[in-house]
């Protein structure tokens, strides 16, 4: 069965004093998850600096009905069609619309965006600048997985429904996205679990697409790292270890 | 006595009279009252509920339950100054109240202040992932805004292993804010 493909690139309208908001997020993937169970379409959504990225797969008439709807929908604006084009396999089977926060990462959408490259170096200038909000056709540089020497910083805490909250982990994080530390000092100060624990924690970042590994040199630090009151931080730890 | 000050904002419902509950030492002092129009519940808190946690008999941590409605600045006005923690509640099923959410931040401004800061997402006992996750991406739009990189974690207001982990988080920030 020939499948369509719609690929498209939308603006959040602007709610927030001008910022551009993707307000109802939940919402519109609780419904749109409801119907394209329906209509037999699947597909990803995410967003991105103010801007949709949707993919939609389905038979034509479905995908042609849902995209003149999506089109006409409020709570977005400034829809422009990056792709439409026919497969043969579905990208996204068994997703009726999944939310992904690092689609660059995503193996389903990087295929997908092998096997349409083509088209992809066929994009007009605007397009392929809304596009590169998203993926910049290379596919991401393979990751450094081996941190020794390096310094981390984290971009962002990480979304806490893709990776299991723990006094570790949110230690770690809290110190990762206070600033730039290096690979051995957080190793040394023995807070966030074994070499083989941080080292797990640090690729699920690099999935999230939130881990800055960089070479920049970092000055040893003392006292576990501590800006804050140590007195009051140990005496709320060991009130909580306590429980 | 050393006293530090947790305020938790949220809108009606979203848990704050639970979470002082569920966290505090004492009988939380709490200032409810019957609801005029149809909330999902009778009672929603109108004044500042007050519970508290002694670390030693020196140290204490005092729980400041806030509406998060912007008409009740003045409360705000109360808790702001030198805050250990700023926990903001948004209910899961309930599209936030951005224009509400960016007033809160504007007036509490954590990133100026350094003021450690979480948003907590309530009521997600019968989420899907997906959808509290696309909700964790609006809420984190909303802090960006304000340049506030704060974590948002799921808690169960009713459940005190789960409520603890919002003072698990504020210590870790504050150790390294």
């Amino acid at each position: 069965m020939t499948l369509r493909t719609i690929v498209y690139v939308s603006s959040a309208i602007e709610n927030v004093r001008g910022f551009r908001v993707p307000l109802g997020l939940s919402k519109i993937c609780q419904v749109a998850r409801k119907n394209n169970a329906e209509t037999g379409i699947t597909g990803i959504l995410t967003f991105s600096k103010g801007h949709f990225l949707q993919i939609i797969e389905g038979d034509n008439d479905a995908i042609g009905h849902l995209f003149d709807a999506i089109c006409k929908d409020k709570r977005h604006c400034d829809v422009v069609k990056i792709l439409d084009t026919t497969t043969d396999t579905r990208s996204f089977t068994g997703w009726s619309m999944r939310l992904i926060s690092a689609v660059g990462r995503e193996p389903s959408f990087r295929k997908l965006m092998s096997a349409v490259q083509p088209h992809l170096n066929d994009l007009s200038e605007e397009k392929r600048r809304l596009f590169s909000i998203f993926y910049d056709g290379i596919g991401g540089a393979a990751d450094d997985n081996d941190f020794e020497g390096k310094s981390l910083k984290l971009l962002a805490w990480p979304d806490f429904t893709q990776i299991k909250q723990s006094p570790t982990l949110i230690e770690l994080c809290a110190r990762l996205t206070s600033g730039t530390e290096s690979y051995a000092d957080i190793l040394k100060s023995g807070d966030f679990g074994t070499k083989a624990q941080i080292d797990l924690f640090l690729r699920q970042f690099q999935q999230m697409d939130i881990l800055v590994v960089s070479d920049e040199v970092i000055p040893e630090v003392s006292q576990g790292g501590f800006r804050g009151s140590q007195t009051f931080y140990n005496k709320m730890k060991n009130f909580l270890t306590l429980g | 006595m050393d006293c530090h000050k947790l305020a938790v904002i949220g809108e009606v419902g979203a848990g704050k009279t639970q979470l002082i509950s569920t966290l505090s030492e004492i009988k939380p002092f709490e200032t409810e009252a019957e609801s005029s129009i149809d909330i999902g519940k009778q009672y929603t808190t109108v004044g500042i509920d007050y519970g508290r946690i002694m670390l030693d008999e020196k140290t204490a941590l005092g729980l400041y339950g806030v509406p998060g409605q912007d008409r009740y600045q003045f409360l705000w006005e109360f808790v702001k100054e030198s805050l250990w923690g700023l926990v903001v509640l948004v209910k899961y099923g309930d599209i936030p109240d951005i224009d509400n959410f960016d007033k809160l931040l504007t007036f509490f401004s954590p990133k100026q202040n350094k003021t450690a800061c979480l948003v907590a997402i309530t009521h997600c006992d019968d989420a899907q992932e997906s959808e509290v996750s696309a909700l964790t991406q609006e809420v984190q739009s909303i802090l960006s805004i304000h340049g506030v990189m704060a974590p948002v974690i799921n808690v169960d207001a009713r459940d005190k292993h789960s409520a603890t982990t919002i003072l698990h988080t504020l210590n870790a920030i504050n150790r390294f804010n």
